[in-house]
């Protein structure tokens, strides 16, 4: 295997172990931010974390189950 | 305000208090006011590389103990005087020190120079996020070699998590000859691993080792062009770029391959 496969292959072996501690983090981060819009419950929230080749393909899947009044977005 | 800039790599040996005093004298020379920090607390050998060991009467530790005021800790160089030093040692008492002690003095620092780098340990553990939570910018020091790459990678994901914006990535040790061959890594091939900006590339240089304040405007050294090309690049965020194959190109630059293997 040439150098430059083999540096792609460590590098993207990391970083399929590294996200997985993060998804919860992520997670909670935008439930907040959500949650000022739309009354979810935080295990409504699926985030997945991809790895490519030199970057990650992030998909978020959230079911809300009814959007905020006016009066209670924030300012 | 100044900048502090931390040096860091996560894999050892890769010349990270090399890069940060050749990076402070040089910027010295150009007459900014610099202060080369030593957050190795403990294995500490900014002082050494230096030449200013035997010159250490306070540390940082001893401004954050208030046995000193930080203007008695600093250490002047010899040749620039813009160039000045705050060591770290005691190994016996780093467990003691705070965060916020840290932050303080370096707040301290940003008032007195225009730059402050911040030599960093190895690692990713406590004295590592110490080192990186003091700075507003990151040099990601690398050699072009597969570990080194590998654990600057994993260092540019903490760092981001750190709220630092402005990162540069510095190849450090680049062989021209074995680039030129196709067996080390170029900037472009870690470039495009690592996915931040461009800071410079440092080739492998015998001069590093004697390299000393009086001698780093001799631009025949190629080494101080290439310090000299990532000072410009810190202070006007160009990407130029030091090649360090071009003594290995043509017919000519492949006998001088051949010759550097076979010794």
């Amino acid at each position: 295997m040439d150098l430059k496969k083999r540096l792609d292959t460590i590098i993207q072996k990391d970083k399929e172990t590294n996200p997985k501690y993060l998804i919860d983090v992520i997670k909670s981060d935008f439930f907040y931010m959500i949650s000022n819009y739309f009354e979810v419950n935080f295990e409504d929230i699926h985030l997945d974390i991809q790895p490519c080749a030199n970057s990650y393909e992030i998909s978020i899947n959230c079911l809300g189950d009814r959007m905020k009044l006016a009066k209670t977005l924030p300012e | 305000m100044g900048r502090a800039i931390v040096m860091t790599s996560g894999k050892g040996g890769v010349g990270k208090t090399t890069v940060t005093a050749n990076l402070g004298m040089h910027l010295a020379s150009r007459n900014y006011r610099v202060c080369l920090v030593d957050m190795d607390i403990g294995l500490n050998n900014l002082d050494v590389v230096m030449n200013m060991e035997d010159r250490v009467v306070y540390t940082m530790l001893d401004v954050i103990e208030k046995k000193c005021r930080l203007k008695e800790a600093l250490i002047q160089d010899d040749y620039y005087p813009l160039l000045y030093l705050l060591s770290s040692g005691g190994l016996n008492r780093n467990l003691t020190i705070q965060l916020s002690e840290i932050k303080a003095v370096v707040n301290e620092l940003h008032t007195m120079f225009d730059f402050i780098l911040i030599d960093c340990p190895a690692g990713i553990d406590a004295g590592f996020k110490r080192a990186i939570s003091c700075a507003d910018e990151a040099l990601v020091v690398t050699t072009p070699h597969l570990s080194s790459i590998r654990d600057a990678d994993k260092v540019i994901t903490i760092l981001s998590t750190f709220n630092i914006t402005n990162k540069r990535f510095v190849i450090n040790r680049a062989r021209g000859d074995l680039i030129q061959d196709k067996l080390m890594f170029d900037v472009h091939d870690i470039g495009k691993t690592l996915n931040i900006e461009f800071g410079g590339v440092i080739p492998e240089d015998d001069n590093v080792i004697t390299n000393t304040s009086d001698k780093i405007k001799n631009n025949k050294i190629a080494l101080n062009r290439a310090f000299d090309i990532l000072c410009e690049n810190i202070l006007t965020g160009k990407k130029k770029l030091f090649d360090c194959t071009y003594k290995y190109r043509g017919l000519l630059g492949s006998i001088k391959r051949l010759l550097k293997r076979s010794v």
